[in-house]
C-alpha cells in the first residue's frame, strides 16, 4: 500500500511539475489598441510665462472606443542614437524635466474613429533658468486582466520640448571623428586608422552634451586625398538636424558615397526609395578629414567645434602590386648589374 | 586666430522678409591694429578664409546701412560691400583683445529658401580687407517660415497592436491576450501578435518593450538572452522575424523601412529585454506590421502556477 502510494504521489508531483500552468478561460476584451498622436512638439517659453495648446488624439478602431490614461515622464537617449528612453521607473525629476512645468487631463476616452484634442498648460517659473526642458505626454492603452498568459497593450507618446532663452550653459565636446565602420545593425561599429581590405563607407563623429541645453549642431566635413585634392564635402554634417540631449553621447554617421535607389516592394509592389550607401571607390593612399561644427542659439550666442582626422587605406591588391613592382624594380636592377658585369666580365676576358 | 564670441541675431528669421535688421557681436582675439572686417553671408562652410562663398539666393543686404554699434564705434560701410558681403572699414587702430563689438545692419532681405546659412566674420589689420586675416569665425542662422512661439514637427503617429492586423490596416487589429495553453518541459509553446506603425515625424520612430517576463507569484520563467528555444529549459523570449526553430512568425511586411532592431532580428534567436528597443525607423516611414514571435519553455523543475506577462509596446518619435 505504502508503496502504492509513493508511485501515485510521484505521479502526482511529476504532473505537477510538467504542467505548470492552467487552461485558461477565453475573454473577449472590445477595446481599441489603435491610436494616432502628434509625435512631437516644441516651444520656447519666457520665464513667467505659459502657453497653452492642445494634443490630438485619434481612434483609428472604426469599431470600439479608445480609453487611454495620460501620463507625463521624463526621458533620456537610449544609447547613441536619436531613440528615446521613457524613465517609467523613475519617481525624482530629471535636471530637464518637463514634468514640473506641465499640466494635462490624465484620462480619456476617444469614440470609434474619432479625434479628440487634449489641452495642456506648460507654466515656466519667473526664476527658471535658461535651457532645454523636455518629457514625454504617454498615452496608454486601458489594459484588462485575463486568464490569459499574455497581456497586451500599446503606447504611444509625444515628446514635448521647450526651450527658456537666457544665458544657457552651452557644452558639446567633439569626442571622436574619423573613418568609420559600423556593425551590421549600425548601433555601434569601429573607428579605424589603417584599412587593409575594404576602404571605410562613413566618417563618423561623436559628440558629447555636457551643457543644459539640447543642442542640434550644423556644420561642414571635408575629406581630402594625400595630395590635398577635396575627394567629398558634406555641406550638412547633420543632415537630419538630429538633437544630442543633455548628458547624451551621439554618434552621427555620414555615408562618403550614398545613392538613392529604388526597389520594389515585395509586399504591396510599389517602387520605394531609400539611401544607400556603396563602397566609397577611394583610391589607396592617405586619407585626411576635417569637421567645423557649430551650436548654440541659432540667433544669439554660437560655439564653433574643429577637428581633423587621418586614415590610411591599403588594400592588400595595392600592397601586393608595390611588392610585385619593387620584385620586378629589383629584378630589373639584378639583371642591369649582371649584364654591365658580363659585359665587363667580357671586356677583360677579351683584353 | 579664432574669434572667441561671435552671435546673430535677426529681426526675424522667415523666408524672403525685407528689411531685417542683422545684428553681429564677436569678442576680437589678437591684439594689434584692426581696420577692416567682412561679413560673407554664404549657404556653404567655408573651412579656409579663401574657400569661395556661394551667395544664398534671394538675399540681399546692398541696400543696408549701419544702424548702430558698440565697441568699437567708427566702423563704416565700405563701398565694395555686395549684396552678401559687407565690409566694414575704420581708420586702423590698435584694438585689446577681447574686444567685445556689436554692428546692426538695417535694410537686409532675407534669403528665399528654408535653410541654414553661414556668416563668416573676418577681420583685417588693413582698411580694405587686403591682407592676411587677424582674426576668423563662422555663425550659422536659419531662415525658416516662422519661428514664432511653437513649431510642430510632422504631426502623425500612427500605432495598433493586436493578435492580428489584417493586411496594413489599424482599424482591424483585434485580439489582446495571448494563450499558450499548458506549458511542458518537452514542448516549445509559441504565439504571434502584430503591431503596425507609420509616421511622417522626419526623425522615424522606435518602437520599445515594455513588461516582465512570465511569473507565477514568486516564480519566473527567466527571460531568454539571445537564445535559440531549447525544451527542457526554462526560457520566455520573442523576436520579429520569421523562424524555422520554432516555426512561428513572418518577416515584417509593408511598404514602409522600419525594420526588427539587435538581437531581436535574428530568426530562431529569442530575446526578451524590459525597456530595450525592438524596432525602429530612421526617418518617416510609410505602414510597416511587424509580427512578434513568442516563446516559453520549461524545465521539469519549474514551479508549478499560472505564469501570465504584460507586454507593452511603446511607440515613440526619435530626435
Amino acid at each position: 500500500m505504502r508503496v502504492i502510494s509513493k508511485i501515485f504521489i510521484g505521479i502526482a508531483v511529476m504532473g505537477l511539475l510538467t504542467l505548470a500552468s492552467v487552461i485558461p478561460a477565453s475573454t473577449a476584451f472590445a477595446a481599441s489598441n489603435s491610436l494616432g498622436v502628434n509625435p512631437r512638439r516644441d516651444y520656447t517659453i519666457k520665464p513667467g510665462e505659459k502657453v497653452s495648446d492642445t494634443l490630438s488624439v485619434s481612434n483609428l478602431s472604426k469599431t470600439d472606443d479608445l480609453v487611454i490614461s495620460i501620463e507625463v515622464f521624463d526621458f533620456g537617449p537610449k544609447d547613441e542614437s536619436g531613440s528615446p528612453a521613457i524613465m517609467l521607473e523613475r519617481k525624482e525629476p530629471t535636471p530637464w524635466s518637463l514634468k514640473p512645468f506641465l499640466t494635462i487631463s490624465n484620462e480619456l476616452t476617444v469614440p470609434a474613429g474619432k479625434t479628440v484634442t487634449v489641452p495642456f498648460t506648460i507654466s515656466i517659473p519667473a526664476n527658471q533658468g535658461a535651457g532645454s526642458y523636455y518629457g514625454v505626454v504617454k498615452y496608454s492603452t486601458a489594459g484588462e486582466s485575463s486568464r490569459d498568459n499574455v497581456t497586451l497593450t500599446s503606447s504611444s507618446a509625444t515628446l514635448v520640448f521647450i526651450r527658456v532663452p537666457g544665458e544657457a550653459e552651452s557644452n558639446l565636446t567633439l569626442k571622436q571623428f574619423g573613418a568609420f565602420t559600423p556593425t551590421k545593425s549600425g548601433e555601434s561599429g569601429n573607428f579605424g586608422y589603417f584599412y587593409l581590405g575594404k576602404s571605410p563607407k562613413y566618417l563618423a563623429y561623436r559628440l558629447t552634451n555636457n551643457g543644459n541645453v539640447a543642442e542640434i549642431p550644423t556644420g561642414s566635413v571635408e575629406l581630402k586625398n594625400m595630395f590635398g585634392r577635396q575627394v567629398k564635402i558634406f555641406d550638412k554634417a547633420n543632415p537630419n538636424n538630429n538633437t544630442v540631449l543633455i548628458d547624451q553621447t551621439r554618434r552621427f554617421d555620414l555615408c562618403i558615397n550614398s545613392q538613392l535607389v529604388s526597389r520594389k516592394n515585395a509586399d504591396t509592389g510599389q517602387e520605394v526609395e531609400e539611401q544607400r550607401c556603396n563602397e566609397a571607390g577611394l583610391a589607396p593612399g592617405r586619407y585626411s578629414a576635417h569637421i567645423s561644427l557649430l551650436y548654440g542659439d541659432t540667433s544669439g550666442t554660437q560655439h564653433e567645434i574643429r577637428g581633423n582626422a587621418t586614415f590610411w587605406y591599403l588594400p592588400i591588391w595595392f600592397i601586393a602590386l608595390i611588392v610585385v613592382g619593387l620584385v620586378a624594380v629589383a629584378a630589373i636592377i639584378w639583371w642591369v648589374i649582371r649584364k654591365l658585369r658580363q659585359r665587363r666580365g667580357g671586356h677583360t676576358h677579351r683584353s | 586666430m579664432p574669434l572667441t564670441f561671435k552671435s546673430l541675431q535677426l529681426t526675424t528669421s522667415s523666408v524672403s522678409a525685407t528689411e531685417v535688421f542683422y545684428t553681429f557681436g564677436f569678442n576680437t582675439n589678437t591684439a594689434g591694429p584692426l581696420g577692416s572686417v567682412t561679413i560673407d553671408l554664404c549657404t556653404n562652410y567655408q573651412f579656409e578664409p579663401t574657400d569661395p562663398c556661394t551667395p544664398a539666393t534671394g538675399l540681399d543686404a546692398s541696400a543696408t546701412t549701419i544702424a548702430s554699434q558698440s565697441g568699437i564705434t567708427d566702423f563704416s560701410l565700405d563701398p565694395s560691400s555686395t549684396a552678401n558681403r559687407l565690409v566694414l572699414t575704420r581708420p586702423a587702430a590698435a584694438v585689446t583683445p577681447p574686444t567685445a563689438v556689436s554692428v546692426e545692419f538695417t535694410d537686409i532681405i532675407n534669403p528665399s529658401a528654408i535653410g541654414s546659412y553661414y556668416a563668416n566674420i573676418t577681420t583685417y589689420a588693413t582698411l580694405d580687407a587686403s591682407g592676411p586675416a587677424t582674426d576668423s569665425g563662422i555663425l550659422v542662422f536659419g531662415i525658416n517660415e516662422d519661428i514664432e512661439i511653437q513649431t510642430e514637427v510632422p504631426p502623425w503617429l500612427l500605432f495598433c497592436a493586436g493578435i492580428t492586423i489584417t493586411a496594413l490596416d489599424c482599424s482591424s487589429a483585434s485580439g489582446n491576450f495571448i494563450d499558450f495553453g499548458e506549458l511542458r518541459t518537452n514542448t516549445t509553446r509559441t504565439a504571434t501578435s502584430q503591431y503596425l506603425t507609420a509616421t511622417n515625424a522626419e526623425f522615424g520612430y522606435s518602437v520599445t518593450l515594455s513588461g516582465t517576463t512570465m511569473t507565477a507569484g514568486i516564480n519566473v520563467i527567466p527571460a531568454a538572452l539571445s537564445a535559440s528555444s531549447q525544451t527542457g529549459v526554462s526560457q520566455f523570449g520573442i523576436n520579429l522575424r520569421a523562424n524555422a526553430n520554432p516555426s512561428v512568425g513572418s518577416d515584417p511586411s509593408g511598404s514602409g523601412a522600419a525594420s526588427p532592431t539587435g538581437a531581436y532580428n535574428v530568426p530562431n534567436q529569442f530575446r526578451f529585454g524590459n525597456g530595450e528597443v525592438i524596432s525602429s525607423a530612421s526617418t518617416g516611414d510609410n505602414p510597416r506590421k511587424m509580427t512578434v514571435s513568442y516563446i516559453a519553455n520549461i524545465s521539469a523543475s519549474q514551479p508549478a502556477g499560472h505564469y501570465v506577462a504584460t507586454m507593452s509596446y511603446i511607440c515613440l518619435a526619435n530626435f
